[in-house]
């Protein structure tokens, strides 16, 4: 049982992992067609649809996804969603797995194969995907407060380099008032997408209450403005649309003046390949919970020892090795493009996930009703 | 008068029932047909002989309940309790409570253990005391007893080992400790399957899943004052007869990064000491494995004088980076493990042939870099900034796990092996509790009170 404490960790770091990963792509590339003021609608929605999942959530405690459709849906409805809903999270996560092989080979370790690098991934995942969701949030804590305060003097690095123009920010700002695309109103809101995760983490939650709710708006739209604004701010408003990975590109221009490593991306490499293990770990963990709820019984945690704790583990095996053998396949059919193309289809997959997510849920609060 | 007898029972019986569950506790009838004294005192805490001599024989000599009566009452040491808690505390300290009828005497029969008692060998301290545990149960509860006079401290025995018999005490502080956790250890105690235990780290060995671990989720001290302490904090503690160490726990990552000094010292500097030696804990574990991704994979992300300074010094090793730190380490391990069995007359000689001769002639020889020489001796102090052996011999090891991946993966693999490290402690349960967690120990405290 953990305190309510761990749900803006969760929040945090999905936040964070949004200033690397193709979110600031899509949002550069529309940034003269809308994507300040998609980043502007993005946080009343992105807020609202926290709010009302943490609203329904806690009328549910101690269980997860799995255990309350068990309870209030149709056998086969709840395993069919249960599967459609591993599927949203699996790719979630490859998405960022095979997108940080290639950042991998690009600036760190041209000498390694990138696929011995994935072996590399995958291992610490599916190992990682296993612990048990206390020990998860437990690591999620420690990693968090390593890493939070290098992200924060990087930022501000960043934003005090006098090299930072901001002219072009202003620039890009002029097109405030242009009508944003549907797709940057799904890019931008994925940065409020760390409650989801709670689906299954609300297991283990002892009492979730969440407030300062202000306090995640306002973190959520400084990392959407940071994620666009500072590649466009070092790049150029129109140089920024010419990077693939900007985030890089960007922090690839700062210099460490007095200290035994001088590029800056190094360190934006060690800590965003820490997060995005930790957050591709927590999106499998989730698909796996997901999916063993789908194919097994639901079992009380209590009972977690026992004879069919094997058995647990074996298709706990199976499913992972699954995960990882299409995550292999996936990464050798996939190039730069097509890994881009597949993120922003997910980025809007993603945003009617969750409404279907909400739905669902608010169909379940429902139900219970009627039956109390 | 009748009453007034059944005050004196009342005390005695209030005195039982505090004293309940603590095992050391005896309580010895005399009597001579209808008169009788009653003795009520802690067995580790007595002298036997005292209590034998001046107390049991003399009763039977006299012969005369009254005789006795003034004979007890004519120590000048001898008082008469003002009230309960005073006789309990007495007791606590050592004293032997005679009732006598309605009066009940304090009778002193304080055992030190001193001349047994040597000084702590493997956790030093600058100051402080510097008794440490023998190998005789009594002897140890007696001086866990003398610091911590309460008689919440409740002491139950067993004897486990099919062969050997091997008697312990689980100690607790019952008004601190987790239930749960006593339980659990009982349990565990029980379903304890081994012929001969002699040694704490057999039991922590035996009892613990899973078996395979690198770091310890028991804790073994040698040291009375932590021991207090951690009973203090609401832990548990297993005497062990026939050893030197008690176990503690349930023990968490942080504890074994804490020395007595941090309570001895001011307040900023024990935080000081704290930082330093989880500073040293990161630099053993990833120095060598960051000389090998910086010099084999990622030399560029040093700064360049850096780099030239590496690759100059490297410049006659005839061998890739990580046969050079795995042939220096292994060269400090077997120094490290030479000065532990050597005996101490010719110690200084592995340290003078070790650090002298191998490390300037290797150097010398073009057989590995200066670099990696001061790399080693880093290595080496800081593993040993760890004040609990266990978990630095775990560290030892661990380093190597890093070693690997950097081979394998360069930088890259250092990250995966931070991550794995973190997920893999953070799993490790000790008796139910984190082993790894933000914050471990302001919780701790406060489950405590």
């Amino acid at each position: 049982m953990v305190r309510s404490v761990y749900f803006y960790y969760l929040f945090l770091l999905n936040a964070l992992m949004n200033l690397v990963n193709f979110v600031p792509r899509i949002l550069i590339g529309d940034r003269f067609d809308g994507a300040v003021m998609g980043v502007m609608l993005a946080i009343p929605i992105g807020m609202l649809f926290m709010y009302l999942f943490v609203r329904m959530i806690t009328k549910f405690p101690g269980q997860g996804f799995p255990e309350i459709f068990a309870k209030y849906l149709p056998g086969w409805l709840g395993k069919l969603i249960l599967f459609l809903l591993a599927f949203v999270w699996f790719s979630a996560s490859s998405v960022t797995l095979v997108g940080f092989m290639d950042v991998t080979g690009r600036y760190i370790s041209p000498d390694v194969s990138p696929y011995t690098i994935l072996i590399g991934f995958l291992a610490v995942v599916c190992l990682g995907a296993r612990r048990s969701s206390e020990s998860i949030l437990y690591a999620l804590e420690i990693i968090l407060f390593i890493m939070v305060p290098l992200i924060v003097y990087m930022t501000y690095r960043a934003i005090s380099s006098p090299y930072f123009q901001w002219d072009a920010v202003k620039q890009v700002l002029t097109y405030f008032w242009t009508a944003p695309t549907l797709t940057s109103v799904a890019a931008a809101t994925y940065i409020f997408s760390g409650y989801a995760n709670v689906v299954i983490f609300n297991r283990v939650f002892q009492k979730l209450r969440v407030r300062h709710y202000w306090a995640i708006a306002l973190i959520g739209g400084m990392t959407a403005v940071m994620a666009m604004l500072a590649p466009v701010g070092f790049l150029g408003a129109e140089g920024a649309g010419f990077h693939v990975y900007p985030a890089f590109s960007t922090v690839d221009s700062l210099r460490i003046r007095y200290f035994i490593i001088e590029r800056m991306i190094y360190i934006f490499y060690v800590v965003y390949l820490c997060l995005s293990l930790v957050n591709s770990i927590i999106h499998w963990h989730v698909a796996k919970e997901m999916v063993l709820g789908a194919i097994e019984k639901p079992v009380s945690r209590s009972q977690d020892r026992g004879p069919s704790q094997k058995k647990r583990d074996t298709k706990e095996w199976w499913i992972l090795a699954f995960f990882s053998a299409a995550v292999m396949v996936g990464a050798s059919l996939m190039d730069q493009f097509s890994n881009n193309l597949i993120g922003i289809w997910f980025l809007n997959m993603r945003l009617w996930a969750e409404l279907l997510l909400l739905i669902l849920l608010a169909f379940c609060v429902l139900r219970r009703r009627s039956r109390a | 008068m009748s009453s007034h007898k059944s005050h004196a029972q009342q005390t005695r019986e209030w005195l039982l029932k505090q004293l309940e569950n603590v095992g050391d506790k005896e309580e010895c009838t005399l009597s001579i047909g209808q008169d009788q004294a009653v003795l009520i005192y802690l067995k580790t805490m007595t002298d036997p002989i005292t209590v034998q001599e001046q107390l049991v024989n003399r009763f039977y000599e006299l012969n005369d309940l009254d005789q006795y009566h003034n004979f007890v009452s004519s120590f000048p040491s001898v008082k008469e309790a003002k009230d309960q808690d005073e006789l309990l505390g007495s007791l606590l300290k050592g004293q032997v409570i005679v009732c006598i009828g309605d009066q009940m005497y304090m009778f002193d029969a304080l055992l030190v253990q001193g001349a047994t008692v040597s000084d702590a060998k493997t956790e030093n301290v600058i100051q402080g005391p510097t008794d440490s545990f023998t190998e005789s149960l009594d002897t140890n509860m007696n001086m866990i007893r003398r610091r911590y006079q309460s008689a919440n401290l409740k002491a139950e025995y067993m004897a486990i080992g099919k062969l050997s018999q091997t008697r312990i005490a689980i100690l607790y502080d019952d008004l601190r400790v987790d239930k749960a956790v006593l339980k659990e250890l009982k349990e565990r105690l029980d379903n304890l399957e081994a012929d001969v235990i002699q040694s704490a780290s057999e039991i922590e060995r035996f009892t613990m899943t899973p078996k395979w671990r690198l770091f310890p989720t028991m804790m073994l001290s040698e040291r009375p004052d932590r021991t207090v302490l951690n009973l203090s904090q609401g832990k548990v503690v297993v005497v062990i007869d026939t050893t030197g160490y008690v176990i503690l726990l349930p023990a968490i990552f942080n504890d074994f990064f804490t020395a007595m000094d941090d309570q001895i010292q001011l307040p900023p500097i024990g935080w000081f000491l704290k930082a330093v030696r989880y500073i040293g804990l990161v630099a053993t574990l990833l120095l060598p494995a960051l000389y090998v991704a910086f010099t084999s994979y990622n030399p560029e992300i040093l700064k360049m004088q850096i780099a030239l300074l590496i690759a100059g010094s490297r410049a006659t090793v005839p061998y890739p980076s990580f046969v050079e730190v795995i042939f220096m380490l292994l060269a400090m391990e077997f120094l490290t493990e030479a000065s532990v069995r050597l005996p101490k007359a010719i110690g200084p000689t592995a340290t003078t042939v070790g650090g002298l001769i191998l490390g300037t002639a290797a150097t010398d020889a073009g057989l590995v870099s200066n670099i990696m020489i001061i790399l080693v001796a880093a290595v080496a102090i800081t593993n040993f900034v760890i004040p609990m052996s266990m978990m630095s011999f775990g560290i030892r090891l661990a380093k190597y796990g890093f070693i690997m991946l950097a081979t394998f993966f360069g930088l890259v693999g250092i990250v995966l092996g931070i991550i794995s490290m973190i997920l893999y402690l953070a799993s490790l349960r000790s008796f139910g509790k984190p082993y790894l967690k933000m914050f471990a120990i302001r919780k701790l405290t406060e489950e405590g009170k």
